[in-house]
């Protein structure tokens, strides 16, 4: 019995102890996140106050920069209006001493123009003159010419028509006489071979053999005569 | 034997044209024979001449002192005589009527008695020719005939012709 009451008393102090210590490890986690979650929170607090620090400085700086433009721009209105004035007054002058110069160059370039009108109208004058009188003169030149040439054409024309009248003529007449020459050889042919005919149906067979022999023996004295037989 | 080949012997034979012509070709024949049968020349010319003329060509060769028996010397003789014979002159009358026996001896009477030196005749007939004649020598012509009479053309024209 003592046994087992010591044992159940060992095993609640040892209950006890277990508990204890797990409550004391809960407690230690607890208080290091808290400590945790302070450092953060003041590290977060010194943050806001280095931006608002910033913000205030910034607003500052953006016052002072509107103040200096808005002096700046009224000096600037300022220079610019006077500038304008003197601009326009130098620039009414200019254009008042260029209108007058303008003027005279107008005047005296009219002038000019009228002179040159002129003396171009002279010189048209005077080339139209000299190119009517240099036409007439060419034009009867040419006529001449050619009244000249149409007369020598007219006359080779007609010498060389009747050269060649001439020619065809007698070309006609070559023709004729050879046309009738051939004629009349082709009779003369034609009358021979019926002489011959006649001759040779009349004669032929009845020519007496003395009369053949006499007339081939005069016809080897003629050949003698003429040398036919000499070598 | 001799070069040259003295036809006197053989005019019997040359008298004509167409006798030539017969002379030739036995000629011809001879020599065409010898080569071929190689038989002596006696033999040839009894067998394939006619007679006198195989008589008449032995002698001819005698008096050329030529020996036929020879082959070699019989070839050149028997050329020799041939090529002598076709350049003799032939003197061709073209007669309109064929030519009588009368009148061939009478052409060959005048023909010995005006020409100098052997002629041989040549008759042909033209009956276009109707009488007279046509003579023809050495390469010239002239025509006597009636027909040219007729044409009236001068006669004594010279129209050279070939024979």
């Amino acid at each position: 019995m003592p046994a087992q009451s010591l044992i159940s008393i060992l095993t609640t102090i040892l209950g006890f102890a277990l508990l204890s210590g797990l409550v004391l490890l809960v407690y230690r986690l607890v208080s290091r996140e808290r400590s945790l979650a302070r450092a953060e929170k003041k590290t977060l607090s010194h943050y806001q106050e280095i931006i608002d620090k910033a913000n205030k400085q910034a607003a500052e700086m953006l016052e002072k920069a509107v103040k200096t433009s808005e002096g700046l721009i009224s000096q600037t209105e300022l220079t610019n209006g006077t500038v304008a004035a003197d601009l326009d007054k130098i620039f009414r002058e200019m254009a008042e001493k260029h209108i007058k110069s303008m003027g005279n160059e107008v005047v005296t370039f009219k002038k000019e123009y009228e002179d040159k009108i002129m003396e171009m109208q002279q010189a048209v004058d005077q080339n139209t003159k000299f190119v009517i009188q240099n036409t007439q003169y060419n034009l009867n030149k040419n006529l001449e010419a050619f009244t000249k040439a149409m007369m020598d054409k007219t006359s080779t024309s007609s010498e060389a028509l009747e050269a060649k009248t001439k020619e065809l003529l007698a070309k006609a007449e070559a023709e004729v006489t050879a046309y009738k020459e051939a004629e009349v050889a082709k009779v003369d042919k034609a009358i021979s071979v019926l002489v011959q005919k006649t001759y040779q149906s009349l004669l032929g067979e009845n020519i007496p053999p003395e009369i053949n022999k006499d007339l081939i023996l005069k016809a080897l004295e003629k050949s003698k005569k003429e040398g036919l037989f000499d070598f | 034997m001799k070069e040259i080949v003295n036809l006197t012997s053989m005019t019997n034979y040359l008298q004509t044209k167409y006798n030539i012509n017969g002379v030739v070709s036995s000629l011809d024949k001879i020599l065409a024979e010898m080569f071929k049968r190689k038989k002596p020349m006696n033999e040839i010319l009894e067998r394939d001449a006619p007679y006198p003329l195989s008589e008449d060509l032995k002698k001819l060769a005698k008096e050329h002192d030529a020996n036929i028996e020879n082959d070699i010397e019989a070839d050149k003789f028997f050329g020799a005589v041939r090529k002598s014979i076709l350049s003799l002159p032939i003197l061709t009358v073209t007669t309109g009527v064929p030519p009588t026996l009368e009148v061939i001896k009478e052409i060959n009477s005048w023909v010995i008695a005006n020409i100098k030196g052997f002629v041989a005749l040549d008759f042909i007939t033209d009956r276009s020719l109707i009488a007279g004649a046509k003579i023809d020598f050495n390469g010239k012509s002239r025509d006597y005939s009636v027909r040219k009479e007729t044409t009236g053309v001068a006669t004594t024209e010279n129209t050279d012709v070939n024979i």
